[in-house]
């Protein structure tokens, strides 16, 4: 039987059966491309026929309305010829009045009318062996085909793909069977297969279609066989902070940040998925930081070389300023946090530590958009301690005497000496919290950016100015000021694109020379200014500096620290198709971070009691650093395989030079600021420059959106090692099983929308470890000696370190329930790293006191994460959202050769955290001395080396976020809990010498150990810094009892929003316009004693809460 | 499709050719511009002599290192001659002769002196292996850093007993040595004096005592031998110190100064003065002084001792007169006037007189004292008028005396003299009961280096 196709004036679609050799009748439907689609029809039909075949009359209907039939020739030419007079007839009279009578029924589905037997004649069909085949094409919301489309008729197996040109062809029991769409990155979609010609797909908006940035492309998560965290513009936006890590704060599993200091600018802690490194202080575990594909070089390393209140007062090389600061995260489109073997294996060496990809936000096509968002507020310290008031400090003060047998005295020799209790005033009083960091400083911030372009070019042009001033003093001042620019551009054919980002920022931090925290220990009867209203260095003829750590804090207040920190940050992207499928792109960015640091100490910051002169220090320190990376990209696929190849080199140039200046002995304060007026320059400075390349692969191969491959190998070169030490190679396998997407699942559980079951396996290294180290290097000394210049050894050199080799292990299930409303992933990983490089610490008669070295210590993270994200309601005035993570780290030292007899011996224990507590076991309060009492382990009869036991660790036990996301109408409101639980040192740990040494403590101390039978942690008080009292005092400050629970829940952020109507602001011009409120570390559920379990030091400034009020509005 | 293969395949061919043969070049990088390798500095006459004055840069660089009134401050509170008067508890385990084993001042002469002597080896190595540096400079540089060598090891083995003899720079043998018994440190003392002296014999100018000669290299010769008792070798050697002529006997107020002629060896600053003057000397006359002299030193001193007056001096604090050491008496200031002297003439006259008492040259050895109580205006107690046949044990008595009194808070000499004489027991058990016991005599090895080289054994009466 002929089938009358590609004849475009036969306008039926006959469907036939054709016989064929397996004896198989097969429907065939013929598919003919519209060339009439766009020709207006009628809406009402009138005929007027006699004795016509129904062919005929259909083809009337077909011209007069446009829709089409479909109809089985055989059923047609079975019929009788109609006698047919219809006016003004919708098409349903129409076709209703032609098969009056006659054994046909019809449907209307879009544009067709499909014409088949009554029920009975349909029923015998489904039930044998005959199918229909239907074609059509897919194509998607902006009318570009789709291909690699997934259909299958909804309840069988079978399943077919469209072709480039987004055309299917597939077999269906009849036209009623509903056909499946599915595609990555757009809703599932069920189509009539009567319907089926033109199928048009709408992207998704499901979570797990959601953009994440990988390493050289991106990808879903759906579809990735890795482990990745997105946060995304929408919930970095809505915290009023200045650093992006601190947005990142307890939302991603598995990463780990703590705020080291509340001062302005200062550094965070970061780990993902823990401490693999033994010595942090040759490899800082960080993880590699990369911007719009260049790695930030600065990346979480301290940018300050001069002290400041950045810096922890207890040491000065912990804390500092954070180069991450001059980051604006309202720039940020999303940070994508790579966590495995399979994400990170890409970046070779520089991948141990897991990657941070930060994306910054691009054009988007269509009209000009301008969009202004400024808010002001302020902060302010957020929880506190109290402190004893002068009448509790003496009270104190003079029992510890009295404890001791002595008589408070004013005599300097008598070792009794207590001017706080009877030379000076015993009436004054100074909250010194109050005074020193109880006040508020304020925050504001501007930014204003334009996005506009057409279908080839688009553009974001953006600037940021923030504005904090510190609690300290309005003076202490934080402003950044930011710009970024991203272009897009493709060529008409789109066989040639390119991509420009740049990013320009400037931090001017000004700070205090010290955090003023440190002193909110001084007596509470402190003499802080003269009757004349300067300053007061003594009281009662006596000078604060004759005494231990008493000073007049206020002097910090005249002290000046900046640090001026400019970054540059520039990438170009540049792709040109060269064939279909082949992609070639090169990668090229810069990025330029420079600091300039001024501190200056003059002298109305100076005890004048000492002999000391005005100083002043100056550094700087810039890090200069190319990359490119020219890559090809392969893409291929064919039914339902799909290859995503890429392949690609790397050549980055670092560069880094440093200098520092001080002068000390300045005559006045005229030239404070030229260093040529010191009467004492001491200066150094230091480069050096890293080079690295690399060859890199991967292989991604999709079946059927089922089965999931990846394969990716690194071969790296690094500067960092001797020669012949300086390749190695790296790589990872990552599979993935969307089993939601086998038949099977899919019909036994329908309520399962999303199920991915994925694994990976491989390698990463660290070349974190410094330049140069292999090399014998020499420096100079800072004097020479009689006049000729020195040379003294750098260090211990050693020329055969290698690479250190992480392996990472994940498995993963992800599922996604009820149309992919409620998603739920857990995930376990196992990290081993045991050929790991250290300072490994030599005994000194090597003349030095370690060496870089291999060690095979060997280091195990494991863990589990478990991520939640529900859409609990959707409607058009209620949207709630909720997303909940939670990890679960664990920390092992698996194995340390040696353990015993190296230096590491009193550290780590074999079997234990990295972290663990060494300290002597606490054993109560002796009930007849009052003193502390402690586990002497090697009877010796005093609590020394040896005595140490091992309790617990520091390691978080769980970590975690809860986000709340809720819309009713125009109003907006998010809030979101950070939870840790964790042991910590507590405020015990710096009571060490200092309960009833003259100092204020915290009032906890009021519940010191008096009587007989008192149950309490203060032992009995002492003034002596000798004796079984002081011992005992030093020993608590290591033992077990100084640590304690510092878990926490900390409301971090609400985020309250309301949207003007439309017709008030379109009065004004304005497209949108948003009020919103924020605040930031709202609130602090927490037994820990001391003032934030964050920072976990009394004497350092805690993070702060911030309020913030403001308006963004778009045109 | 086959063609699309057949490019990338070629490609990647391409790709990983270029990246095998031009990322090794693209990976070295050369040496930081502000440090230096060390194959390069003994290419070159100036940096290899940078490289040796590095080591007396370092030697006085921090103030109460190993050789920059470290040692004076501490053997002074373990024997009979300081004490601190302040509320200071850094030196009370050495003036009770209670030092724990993980003492910090312990451990940083420890680590002070090995950095040195790492210093020293890798200055020797690199000379050793150069070619191109001018003969009598690479002479005159070996002799000075085994100079340094040896006297670091003299230093250390008498307040430490066997200590590791490390001679090369190789850290992973260095690491695990075991101390090295006291005979074999000297054997190599002398063995490096004595290459020290024959090197800077040739190569050396005379007139600088900034840097070790080869009369400085003799003179500690002469006291290694006297301190093993090879008397007749530590005379020698002291003569040829004495017959150089280069030195002579200053008045008391001049022999610390920079210009002292009596200065064999110094060790100078470039901006400061000395370090002993910068700790001995109080703020003011009005402040307690921070360590004060004992009254066993101040009796030691005869009546008309004029080394008492010049060489000591007082601060009167509630009534109560503390003395303190005055051979320094520069505090500080900016111009340099005083280094610190590490031999002089007068204790080579001292070297000899003993020398010659114990082979019974007793009149000769008179000689040498009655030069010094000359010297110290003691012109009515020179031996030579009041006590010409004097025996010879008390001879060495006398001379024993005129050392207390001359070398006081000087690199250790009274602990040192103690010591080797077999006094330590007999004075300082005496005089620092109940503390005192025998094995005091040795300062413990640091705790935390024996857990770092668990070959390293603790020394006797030590707990840990």
């Amino acid at each position: 039987m002929r089938i009358p196709i590609n004849k475009p004036e036969v306008l039926f679609r006959y469907i036939t059966t054709i016989p064929m050799r397996a004896n198989v009748v097969v429907l065939v439907l013929a598919f003919f491309c519209f060339l009439n689609t766009s020709r207006a029809f009628g809406q009402s039909i009138s005929i007027s026929v006699k004795k016509q075949p129904l062919e005929t009359v259909f083809r009337i209907i077909e011209k007069q309305s446009g829709y089409l039939f479909w109809c089985e020739k055989e059923l047609l030419q079975k019929a009788m010829p109609v006698d047919l007079i219809i006016n003004n007839a919708t098409i349903e009279q129409a076709l209703n009045a032609c098969l009056k009578g006659k054994d046909l029924t019809y449907a209307i589905k879009g544009k067709t009318i499909v014409i088949k037997a009554k029920d009975k004649a349909s029923e015998k069909k489904s039930g044998n062996s005959k199918g229909l085949i239907v074609t059509g094409q897919v194509t998607s919301e902006n009318a570009t085909v789709v291909p690699g489309v997934s259909i299958r008729q909804k309840g069988l197996q079978r399943t077919t793909v469209t072709d480039k040109e987004g055309k299917f062809s597939i077999e269906v029991t009849d036209f009623n069977a509903i056909l499946q769409f599915s595609y990555v990155g757009y809703e599932l979609k069920e189509v009539l297969a009567g319907n089926a010609k033109v199928v048009t797909l709408t992207g998704s908006t499901s979570k797990l279609d959601e953009v994440q940035v990988i390493a050289y492309g991106t990808t879903t998560r759906r579809l990735s066989t890795s482990s990745i965290s997105t946060v995304k513009a929408a919930d970095i936006e809505n915290q009023p902070v200045s650093n992006p890590l601190a947005a990142l704060q307890g939302r991603v599993p598995g990463l780990v940040i703590a705020q080291t200091s509340g001062v302005a600018g200062s550094s965070f802690k970061i780990q993902i998925r823990g401490q693999s490194a033994l010595d942090l202080t040759l490899s800082k575990n960080d993880p590699l930081f990369v911007i719009d594909g260049v790695p930030f070089e600065p990346g979480n390393s301290v940018s300050s070389q001069v002290t400041s209140a950045a810096n922890n007062p207890t040491s000065t090389t912990t804390g500092g300023l954070s180069p991450m600061n001059s980051i604006n995260p309202q720039d940020i489109e999303s940070i994508d946090v790579l966590k495995d073997a399979d994400a990170t294996s890409i970046y070779g060496s520089r991948g141990a530590n897991g990657v941070i990809l930060i994306t910054t936000k691009k054009g988007k096509a269509g009209t000009t958009k301008f969009n202004l968002n400024g808010n002001t507020g302020y902060n302010n310290i957020g929880r506190t301690f109290p402190m004893l008031n002068t009448q509790e400090y003496l009270k104190i003060r003079k029992e510890a005497f009295s404890n001791d047998g002595l008589v408070p005295s004013s005599n300097p020799t008598d070792p009794a000496f207590a001017p706080d209790i009877t030379l000076w005033d015993n009436n004054r009083y100074t909250d010194f919290q109050k005074l020193l960091i109880g006040n508020t400083g304020y925050t504001s911030n501007l930014q204003g950016s334009i996005t506009g372009g057409s279908e080839f070019t688009q553009f974001r042009i953006g600037g940021n100015y923030h504005r904090e001033t510190s609690l300290f003093a309005a003076k202490y001042t934080d402003n950044i000021g930011s710009g970024n620019i991203n272009i897009n551009h493709s060529s008409k054919d789109k066989r040639f694109s390119i991509q420009f980002a740049g990013l320009y920022s400037s931090d001017k931090n000004k700070l205090p020379r010290m955090d003023l925290t440190r002193y909110i220990g001084m007596p509470p009867n402190l003499l802080l200014y003269k009757p004349s209203g300067e300053l007061s260095w003594e009281d009662a003829g006596v000078a604060y500096n004759s005494l231990n750590d008493i000073t007049n804090p206020l002097s910090l207040l005249n002290t000046y620290y900046q640090s001026l920190n400019e970054n540059i940050s520039t990438s170009l992207n540049i792709g040109i198709k060269i064939t279909e499928g082949l992609n070639f792109r090169t990668n090229m960015g810069y990025n330029s971070f420079a600091s300039n640091e001024t501190s200056l100490s003059p002298k109305a910051s100076i005890n004048p009691y000492t002999t000391l002169l005005p100083s002043s220090a100056f550094a700087s320190a810039s890090s200069r650093s190319w990359i490119v990376e020219p890559q090809l990209e392969y893409k291929w696929s064919k039914n339902f395989h799909a290859i995503n190849a890429i392949a690609g080199t790397t050549f980055q140039n670092k560069s880094t030079v440093n200098s520092r200046v001080s002068g000390s002995n300045y005559a006045s304060d005229l030239l404070l600021s030229s260093i040529s007026a010191a009467g004492t320059i001491t200066s150094s400075n230091d480069e050096s420059q890293y080079r690295y390349t690399a060859f890199f692969g991967r292989i991604n191969y999709n079946y059927h959106d089922r089965y999931i491959a990846t394969i990716s190998a690194r071969r790296d070169g690094s500067s960092r090692f001797g020669p012949d030490k300086q390749f190695a190679n790296f790589g990872s396998i990552g599979v993935a099983w969307l089993f939601s997407s086998e038949p099977f699942v899919k019909d036994a559980l329908p309520f399962l929308s999303f199920g991915k079951l994925r694994s990976s396996y491989g390698t990463t290294g660290n070349d974190q470890i410094g330049d140069y180290k292999f090399l014998n290097l020499w420096q100079s000394t800072t004097q020479g000696y009689t006049g000729i210049p020195g040379l003294a050894p750098s260090t211990l050199f050693n020329p055969d370190y290698n690479w250190e080799i992480n392996k990472k292990f994940e498995v993963a299930m992800e599922l996604g329930f009820f149309n992919d409303k409620l998603l739920a992933s857990v995930a376990y990983y196992n990290n081993q790293c045991n050929n790991q490089l250290i300072r490994y610490v030599l005994p000194n008669q090597t003349g030095f006191s370690n060496v870089v070295k291999n060690f095979p210590g060997h280091v195990q993270n494991s863990g589990w994460e478990l991520t939640l994200n529900s859409r609990n309601v959707t409607s058009k005035n209620f949207d709630w959202t909720s997303a909940f993570n939670i990890s679960i780290p664990k920390n092992k030292l698996i194995s340390f050769p040696g353990l015993s007899s190296s230096s590491y011996k009193n550290k780590y224990v074999e079997g234990q955290s990295l972290s663990i507590i060494r300290a002597y076991h606490y054993l109560g309060i002796d009930q007849n001395t009052g003193l502390y009492t402690f586990e002497d382990v090697n009877k010796n009869g005093e609590i020394y080396i040896g005595d140490e036991q091992y309790f617990g660790n520091l390691d978080p036990r769980f970590t975690g976020g809860l986000q709340n996301n809720i819309r009713f109408r125009q109003v907006d409101l998010s809030f979101f809990f950070q939870f840790t639980r964790q042991v910590g040192p507590n405020y015990l740990t710096r009571l060490f010498q200092r309960v009833g040494l003259m100092g204020n403590q915290p009032t906890l101390v009021l519940n010191r150990w008096t009587t007989p039978g008192q149950e309490t942690d203060i032992q009995k008080l002492t003034s002596l810094s000798e004796g079984p009292a002081a011992i005992a005092q030093g020993a608590f400050a290591g033992s077990d009892a100084a640590y304690t629970d510092a878990s926490f829940i900390k409301l971090k952020n609400i985020s309250l929003g309301y949207r003007l109507e439309n017709k008030l602001i379109s009065h004004l011009g304005l497209g949108t316009v948003r009020l919103y409120a924020e605040t930031q570390n709202v609130w602090t559920v927490t037994n820990y004693k001391g003032s934030d379990p964050e920072t976990k030091d009394l004497f350092i400034l805690p993070p702060l809460r911030t309020f913030v009020f403001g308006a963004q509005i778009t045109l | 499709m086959e063609n699309t293969t057949h490019f990338i395949i070629r490609s990647i061919i391409l790709l990983a050719l270029l990246i095998s043969t031009s990322c090794k070049k693209f990976v070295q990088v050369p040496p930081p511009k502000t440090q230096t390798e060390l194959s390069r500095i003994f290419a070159d006459d100036q940096s290899a002599m940078s490289a040796a004055t590095g080591l007396y840069y370092a030697m006085q660089a921090a103030n109460l290192q190993f050789t920059s009134g470290g040692i004076t401050i501490t053997t002074a509170h373990s024997a009979d001659e300081l004490v601190t008067v302040i509320a200071n508890t850094t030196y009370d385990g050495f003036r009770n002769n209670n030092i724990l084993s993980d003492n910090a001042t312990i451990l940083g002469l420890w680590n002070n002196a090995y950095k040195n002597i790492y210093h020293a080896n890798a200055v020797v190595e690199g000379l050793d292996g150069s070619q191109t540096l001018t003969s009598s400079l690479k002479d005159q540089l070996k002799g000075e850093m085994l100079y340094l060598r040896a006297w670091h090891y003299f230093l250390l083995t008498n307040l430490y007993g066997d200590v590791p003899l490390e001679l090369t720079t190789a850290y992973e043998v260095n690491a695990s040595m075991d101390r090295t018994p006291q005979d074999e440190i000297y054997s190599q003392i002398i063995a490096d004096l004595q290459l020290s002296r024959e090197l800077l014999s040739k190569s050396f100018s005379t007139s600088v005592n900034t840097r070790p000669s080869s009369a400085a290299a003799t003179a500690l010769l002469a006291k290694v031998y006297l301190y093993r008792q090879q008397w007749s070798r530590a005379e020698e050697l002291a003569t040829e110190v004495i017959n150089t002529g280069r030195y002579s006997i200053e008045n008391l107020s001049n022999v610390f100064l920079q210009s002292s002629k009596e200065t064999i060896f110094q060790i100078t600053r470039q901006s400061a003065n000395t370090a002993e003057g910068g700790s001995f000397i109080p703020a003011s006359a009005t402040v307690l002084p921070t360590y004060a002299l004992t009254a066993y030193l101040l009796d030691a001193f005869k009546l008309g001792d004029n080394r008492k007056n010049n060489w000591t001096k007082s601060n009167t604090v509630n009534g109560i007169q503390y003395y303190y050491p005055f051979k320094y008496k520069v505090r500080s200031s900016t111009t340099v006037t005083e280094a610190t002297i590490v031999h002089r003439l007068g204790e080579v006259y001292l070297i000899r007189a003993e020398a010659r008492a114990q082979q019974g040259k007793l009149k000769d050895a008179i000689d040498d004292v009655d030069i010094i109580r000359t010297r110290a205006g003691l012109l009515t107690q020179l031996l030579k008028n009041i006590n010409p046949n004097i025996s010879k044990e008390n001879l060495l008595s006398e001379i024993a005396s005129e050392r207390q009194v001359e070398m006081f808070t000087e690199w250790g000499n009274r602990w040192m003299d103690l010591i080797r004489a077999n006094q330590a027991d007999v004075i300082l058990g005496a005089r620092k009961a109940p503390n005192w016991q025998s094995t005091d005599a040795r300062y413990p090895i640091p705790y935390n280096q024996i857990l770092l080289n668990p070959a390293l054994t603790q020394n006797p009466g030590y707990n840990f």
